[in-house]
Parts: C-alpha cells; sequence; structure tokens
C-alpha cells in the first residue's frame, strides 16, 4: 500500500509540473518539484522505501523530458545519497531548516546539470539567463520547499494510518 | 584489506565515473528507444491529457463567465477592431487577387501540399533546461520518429519519442536540436540550433555573407526531416567578429513556444537528398 501512495505522489507531482504550472506565466522559473519529494524520502523514509520512489519518479520524468534518458534518474540518486549521508551528521529533519534544505537540494540539481551540460558540451547552456533561472528556482523553493515537503509527510502519515486502520480492523473482524 | 571510508570513497568514486559514462552514451543516443522510458511514458501521458483538459476547462469558465464584467468594455474595442480589421480585409484581399494573377502569369508552381494531422500538447518539459512537449497523437495515427512539426507560423520541432498515442517532440529551441537553414535573402547557409530564452543561434554562418536584423530564415530540405521553405525565425542579432570564420546570428522562431497549442505534424516529408559520390 506504501507502493500506491509514492507512485500517486509522484504522479501527481509530475502532472502539476507539466500541464498544471505551464498554464500560468508566473511560475516560468518554478523549480523541479520532485526535489522536494526526493528530499523527503531522504530525510523521514525507509531507504527501500526511498529508493522505489525515485525510481518511479525518476524514470517518469526521464521518459516525458527532452534530457538524455538516466539525467534525472541519477540526479536523484545523488540528491537521496547525499541527504541521507547528511541526516546523520545534520538535523536537516528539523523544519526550520527545510527551507534551506529545499534551495539546497535545487541548487544542487542545477549544479549537477551544469556539470552534465559542460560534460556533454552544450555551452549554449551557460549564459545569464540560466542564472536567472536558477536563481528564481532557488526563491520558489526556498519560499515552497519546505511547505510542500511538509504537506507530503502529513498526507503519508493519514495515508499510514487509514492503512493501519483498516488492516487492524480487518485482523480484528 | 580496505577500511570502511576508503571503501566508501571507493564507491562513491566509481559511482560517479559510472554515471558519467551512462549520462555521456544516453546523450549520444537520443533517438534510441528505451523500454521502461516507452512504458513509463504511455502511463505518464494519459494523466497529463487529462490535467490538461481540466485546465482548460477551467480557464475557459474563468475567461467566459468571470470576465463579463468586461465584456461591455471589451464589445466597444472590438467593434472598432472589427472596423479596422474589415478595411484591412479589403486591401488584402485586393493583394490576395494581384497575387493571384501574377502567379498565374509567372506559372509560378503551386507549393506541393504534405499530408499534415493535427496534435494537442498535452505536456511540457519538467524541466526549464530542456525544450521538449508531449502531444497527443502517436504511432498509431502514423506517426514515426523524425517527422516534422509545425504550426502555421513557423516550424516547431520534430517527432522524437513515440507509443501508440502520444509522441515526444524536441522543441528547435532546444540544444539538441538541429535544423539545417538558409537566410532567405541572401541564400547564405546555416545550422538553426537552439539557445537559452526561448532563442536560436544560426550556426557556421560564414562571414562573407552579409546577413541583417530582420532577414528571415527558412529552412533549407538538406537535412532531410524539413521540406524546403517552411519558415523558422528571423535574424534579431547579428555579430561578427574580427577573428574566425562565422559569425555569431541570433534567430527569433516565428513560434511562440509558450503558448504552442496545437500543433500539425508533416506526415509524407519529403525524402532526403541523396548524395551522388563522384565516380
Amino acid at each position: 500500500m506504501r507502493v500506491v501512495f509514492h507512485l500517486a505522489i509522484g504522479l501527481i507531482l509530475i502532472m502539476i509540473q507539466t500541464a498544471l504550472l505551464p498554464a500560468f506565466s508566473l511560475f516560468d522559473t518554478m523549480y523541479d518539484l520532485a526535489v522536494p519529494y526526493i528530499l523527503y524520502l531522504g530525510i523521514y523514509c525507509h531507504p527501500a522505501e526511498g529508493v522505489l520512489g525515485l525510481l518511479f519518479v525518476g524514470l517518469c520524468t526521464d521518459s516525458i523530458s527532452g534530457a538524455p534518458f538516466g539525467l534525472y534518474l541519477t540526479t536523484y540518486l545523488w540528491l537521496f545519497g547525499l541527504v541521507r549521508q547528511s541526516v546523520r551528521y545534520l538535523h536537516v529533519g528539523n523544519q526550520y531548516y527545510l527551507p534551506l534544505v529545499a534551495g539546497a537540494g535545487v541548487l544542487g540539481e542545477n549544479l549537477w546539470f551544469f556539470l552534465m551540460f559542460w560534460i556533454l558540451d552544450r555551452e549554449s547552456a551557460f549564459s545569464s539567463q540560466s542564472l536567472a533561472q536558477t536563481g528564481g528556482q532557488l526563491i520558489w523553493a526556498v519560499l515552497t520547499g519546505a511547505p510542500l515537503m511538509l504537506t507530503i509527510r502529513s498526507a503519508h502519515k493519514r495515508w499510514s494510518n487509514r492503512i493501519h486502520g483498516l488492516s487492524t480492523k480487518k485482523a480484528r473482524g | 584489506m580496505f577500511s570502511r571510508k576508503t571503501m566508501m570513497v571507493l564507491g562513491l568514486i566509481l559511482f560517479f565515473a559510472f554515471t558519467i559514462i551512462f549520462i555521456s552514451v544516453a546523450g549520444s543516443r537520443r533517438y534510441a528507444a528505451h523500454t521502461p522510458g516507452r512504458f513509463l511514458f504511455s502511463v505518464v501521458a494519459p494523466f497529463q491529457k487529462a490535467t490538461s483538459g481540466s485546465v482548460r476547462f477551467f480557464q475557459q469558465i474563468w475567461r467566459h463567465y468571470f470576465f463579463l464584467i468586461s465584456v461591455s468594455e471589451q464589445n466597444q474595442r472590438l467593434r472598432r477592431e472589427l472596423a479596422h480589421a474589415r478595411s484591412l480585409e479589403t486591401r488584402c484581399r485586393e493583394i490576395e487577387l494581384t497575387n493571384d494573377r501574377l502567379r498565374s502569369l509567372l506559372d509560378f508552381k503551386a507549393r506541393t501540399d504534405h499530408e499534415v494531422l493535427a496534435a494537442e500538447v498535452i505536456g511540457k518539459d519538467p524541466s526549464p533546461w530542456f525544450k521538449s512537449v508531449i502531444i497527443d497523437k502517436g504511432s498509431a495515427d502514423g506517426l514515426r520518429k523524425g517527422l516534422p512539426v509545425l504550426i502555421p507560423e513557423g516550424i516547431a520541432g520534430v517527432v522524437t519519442e513515440l507509443s501508440a498515442h502520444y509522441a515526444k517532440v524536441l522543441l528547435i529551441i532546444d540544444p539538441n536540436s538541429a535544423v539545417d537553414a538558409l537566410v532567405q535573402r541572401t541564400r547564405a547557409r546555416g545550422m538553426v540550433k537552439g539557445k537559452a530564452g526561448n532563442q536560436c543561434e544560426l550556426k557556421y554562418v560564414l562571414r562573407k555573407h552579409e546577413l541583417k536584423v530582420g532577414d528571415t530564415v527558412v529552412s533549407s530540405g538538406l537535412d532531410g526531416i524539413f521540406p524546403k521553405g517552411l519558415r523558422v525565425g528571423r535574424i534579431s542579432e547579428v555579430v561578427r567578429h574580427n577573428a574566425g570564420i562565422f559569425q555569431e546570428v541570433t534567430v527569433s522562431p516565428y513560434v511562440d513556444f509558450e503558448t504552442l497549442e496545437e500543433v500539425l505534424v508533416i506526415l509524407d516529408p519529403p525524402s532526403p537528398p541523396e548524395f551522388v559520390r563522384p565516380p
């Protein structure tokens, strides 16, 4: 049942990102909404659950994006691994730090992309507009990343409680 | 034999190297089919279509009902615009008739009609760094990889990935896209490639060609994808360095990719030109 939750969240985030937000010019510089989800998986979830979620979102995003296949999946893997390591030494799960964590995650994703563009010899990706785009994404991430992570956390808790309640009822009945 | 720390560092280095190699291989095989990608693409696309449809439905409601307050004012403005449009139409009709007469006079060959299929854009690329869209037509509708996609204003992109009912279109503003093109006025040839900020650049144009801002860039037909003479964009900037054999040319596409909603796919593009080897 946990799988269903992660598939649904992944799908909803992709729908918002690719079909809903493009309809409003306000969100032109919106960041990759999957990043807060990956951070959430790294901070709050069991590693196996996290890997499952990131595999689904990474493969889906890779399949609908114009990026080289595997770019998003590997980016998410790195982000997930880094967050899991950070959890050991820093209190990244503290909700006051979450805006910074979201900002760092989005910045990390963009830096990783720039590294890949450099390796793939896509010099045209580096311009003042790229900087403006990254800056815009950072602002959005700091403002909305934490609420998004907390919303996912709350939905995940409710989902787990409901499933737990149903299974207890079943066992009693 | 090795400490845990050393093993971890080695593991990280190996994973980093694997990532670089994997992305490099994937980047060089853009048109290769990926089974998991194709499957998930078919899974995600119907949801995208449903979400896009809902968003458009609510946008329509917003535009048609909640904006009724300003309709009266808009009506006045539209009446004025209609009067202006009518006079323009009369002039255009005159020009069209003149054009028709001149065409028949010069025995202009009629433009070749291609078989086209209309498709709706149902999703956009999740990342601002890549420029592609998903359309609601696929291999079941006769689409295949490499078919040109356009709208009446100009070239939009090329089909790069397919499922039965959906297709991914790489837009010409993506840095991975390339269109063999020429400047209509001077016939200078170059390669239109995507650039940041929804712009394109015309690469490999020799310095000897005198290009001007405002010149129209059209497809040359030599890439075997786009038919010759389709509008690509207009030159918005020309930089001629003192050194080097090429000039830097920026092209503003005629297509407004921000508002792209419907596209046409050419189903019978001309076959690529055959190059005959000299004996």
